[in-house]
C-alpha cells in the first residue's frame, strides 16, 4: 500500500469506515505525515461535536455503578522504563527483521534519508510498542506486567513511584518525539551479529533517542557509552548498562550537529574519549 | 441525583490531570461533565439501552485506568473520550453484525429505520443545536454519508450502496462534509 492510498484518510478513519487493513495502513502513515496527524486531531474534534447532537443523559444508576467500579480499579502507572523496554525493542526487532530490505514499503519522500528501508517501520513499531498517545485503547500488557514485577519485588513504594514518574516523563518525551511532524528514524547495523541501532530524532522537538538491540552482554565493570561524532571527533552522549540485550538511550542535543552516533564499551563511569572501537555506528542524514 | 453543570472545555484538562493522580472526586466531576455526550453517542450507535450502559461503563473505567495516557496535544478531553466511546460502540455493532450476518444475508440492505427512540430524551444543548444547524448546510450526499458512517457504524461498502456511489467516493464525501462542518463550527467546537 502506497502513501497516497492512506493520505487524507483521517476523517474516514475517525468515523470508522476504513477496513481494518486500511486503518492499520493509515496508523502507519501517520508516523511520517504531519499533515494527516493534524487532520486527525481536527477529525476527532468534529466527530466529538457530532456526538453532541445526540447527547443523552445516562441513568443515575450508571453513575453509581461507574464510580463504584473505578473505586476498586487500579490505575495504570506507566511502566518503569527498564521493564517497558523489552516489549518496545522486540517490536522494533521484529519489524526490522521481518521487513524486506527493499524499499517497497517505504515512503519515497524519505528515501534519501536512510539507506535502510526498515527505519520508518522501526519508528512505527516504536510507536506501536508504546501504545502511543492518549488514544491507545488497549491496555498495555507490558505495563501491567511491569507493575506486577515491581510489586513482586516489593520495591519501596516511594522508589517505585519515582521510577514510575521518571518512566512517565520518559514516555511523555518519547510520545512527544514520535508525534513530531518531522520525526525521523535511521538505522545502523554492526558488521557482525544481529546488533542494530536506530536513532529516532525530531529537530522540532529537539529530541533524539538511540534504540539498540541485541547488544552483547557487558563484562563486569564495563558500560556502554554513546557518542555523537562530528567527523572523527567524539562527544560523550550518555552511558548505559542494560539489564538485557536492549536499550533506549536519550541522546544529547549535539546529535543535531553530528554526522553519526557511535557506541563503544567503556570502563564503568564512562570515558571522556572512546577507548575501544565502536560496536556500531549510525550515520545520520546530511542536513 | 444532582448533576453538576458541565464544566467549560478547557477546565477538563486540569481535571484530567487530577484524575490521573487517582482523584475519584475529580473523576466524578469528569463523568458529570461528559457522560451525556459519551452515553448519547454509544446509545445512538448501539440502539440498545442495556448494551449502551455496559459500553459507557467500560469507557469510563478505561478512562480511569489509562488517564495518564491522555495527551492534550492530541485534542480535547471530550474528543479523547468520544474517540474511545465511538470506537467501542462501532466495534460492538460490527461484531454483533458478523454474528448475525448469515441470517441476514437474504435481506437487502435498505433504509435502516433509526429514528430516535422516543423514550430517549436527547439533551438539548447549545453545541448540539449549532452542530445540527451546520449539518443542515451540508449537501444531501455529504450529510447522509457522515450520518450512516458515524452514527450508524456502516462500512464504506454499505454507505456506497445506500448512496449509489463508487466506493472511493464515500471517503471523499465524508471528508468534504466533515471539513465543511469544521469550518462552520470554527474553533469553538469540541
Ligand atoms: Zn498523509
Amino acid at each position: 500500500m502506497s502513501m497516497s492510498d492512506s493520505h487524507s484518510n483521517a476523517y474516514a478513519y475517525v468515523v470508522g469506515v476504513l477496513s481494518p487493513a486500511e486503518a492499520h495502513d493509515f496508523e502507519r502513515h501517520l508516523v511520517e505525515c504531519g499533515q494527516c496527524a493534524e487532520e486527525l486531531v481536527d477529525a476527532r474534534t468534529v466527530a466529538s461535536a457530532l456526538s453532541s447532537t445526540v447527547a443523552t443523559a445516562p441513568p443515575a444508576r450508571l453513575r453509581t455503578s461507574v464510580l463504584d467500579v473505578i473505586s476498586r480499579t487500579a490505575q495504570e502507572q506507566l511502566a518503569p522504563a527498564s521493564a517497558a523496554r523489552p516489549a518496545l525493542l522486540s517490536a522494533v526487532a521484529t519489524t526490522a527483521k521481518s521487513s524486506p530490505s527493499a524499499d517497497s514499503n517505504v515512503v519515497p519522500m524519505r528515501r534519501s534519508w536512510s539507506s535502510r528501508g526498515s527505519s520508518l517501520l522501526v519508528a512505527a513499531a516504536v510507536i506501536a510498542a508504546l501504545a502511543f498517545g492518549g488514544w491507545a485503547l488497549q491496555a498495555t500488557q507490558e505495563a501491567r506486567e511491569a507493575r506486577q514485577v515491581a510489586e513482586a519485588a516489593a520495591l519501596d513504594a516511594r522508589e517505585a513511584r519515582q521510577d514510575a514518574e521518571a518512566a512517565a516523563k520518559q514516555q511523555d518525551k518519547l510520545t512527544n518525539l514520535l508525534s513530531a511532524n518531522d520525526v525521523r528514524a535511521v538505522s545502523g547495523r554492526s558488521p557482525v551479529g544481529d546488533l542494530t541501532g536506530t536513532v529516532v530524532m525530531s529537530e522540532q522537538r529537539r529530541t533524539a533517542v538511540l534504540v539498540a538491540s541485541e547488544l552483547p552482554e557487558l563484562p563486569e565493570g564495563r558500560v556502554y557509552e554513546a557518542w555523537t561524532m562530528k567527523g572523527e571527533d567524539p562527544t560523550p552522549a550518555g552511558i548505559f548498562a542494560p539489564d538485557g540485550s536492549d536499550a533506549v538511550v536519550e541522546l544529547t542535543d549535539e546529535t543535531f550537529d553530528a554526522d553519526s552516533v557511535a557506541v563503544t564499551q567503556e570502563p564503568a563511569g564512562g570515558s571522556e574519549q572512546p577507548t575501544t572501537d565502536p560496536i556500531f555506528t549510525v550515520l545520520l542524514p546530511q542536513r | 441525583m444532582v448533576y453538576m453543570p458541565a464544566l467549560p472545555i478547557h477546565e477538563l484538562v486540569p481535571l484530567m490531570a487530577q484524575v490521573s493522580r487517582g482523584d475519584q472526586q475529580a473523576f466524578a466531576q469528569l463523568y458529570d461533565a461528559t457522560s451525556r455526550k459519551v452515553f448519547g453517542i454509544v446509545l445512538h450507535v448501539l440502539r440498545d439501552h442495556a448494551q449502551a450502559e455496559e459500553v459507557t461503563q467500560e469507557v469510563y473505567v478505561e478512562v480511569w485506568r489509562l488517564a495518564r495516557r491522555y495527551d492534550s496535544t492530541q485534542g480535547s478531553v471530550t474528543a479523547w473520550l468520544n474517540t474511545m466511546a465511538h470506537r467501542r460502540a462501532i466495534d460492538r455493532v460490527r461484531s454483533a453484525e458478523r454474528r448475525t450476518q448469515r441470517e441476514r444475508r437474504h435481506f437487502e440492505f435498505q433504509t435502516d429505520d433509526r429514528s430516535p427512540d422516543p423514550s430517549e430524551l436527547v439533551v438539548a444543548n447549545d453545541e448540539g443545536r449549532r452542530v445540527r444547524d451546520a449539518l443542515a448546510q451540508l449537501s444531501e450526499g455529504q450529510r447522509t454519508a457522515v450520518e450512516l458512517a458515524y452514527f450508524q457504524g456502516k462500512t464504506q461498502r454499505e454507505v456506497a450502496e445506500v448512496l449509489q456511489v463508487p466506493l472511493g467516493t464515500v471517503k471523499t464525501r465524508i471528508r468534504d462534509g466533515m471539513q465543511r462542518l469544521r469550518k462552520q463550527l470554527g474553533e469553538a467546537a469540541s
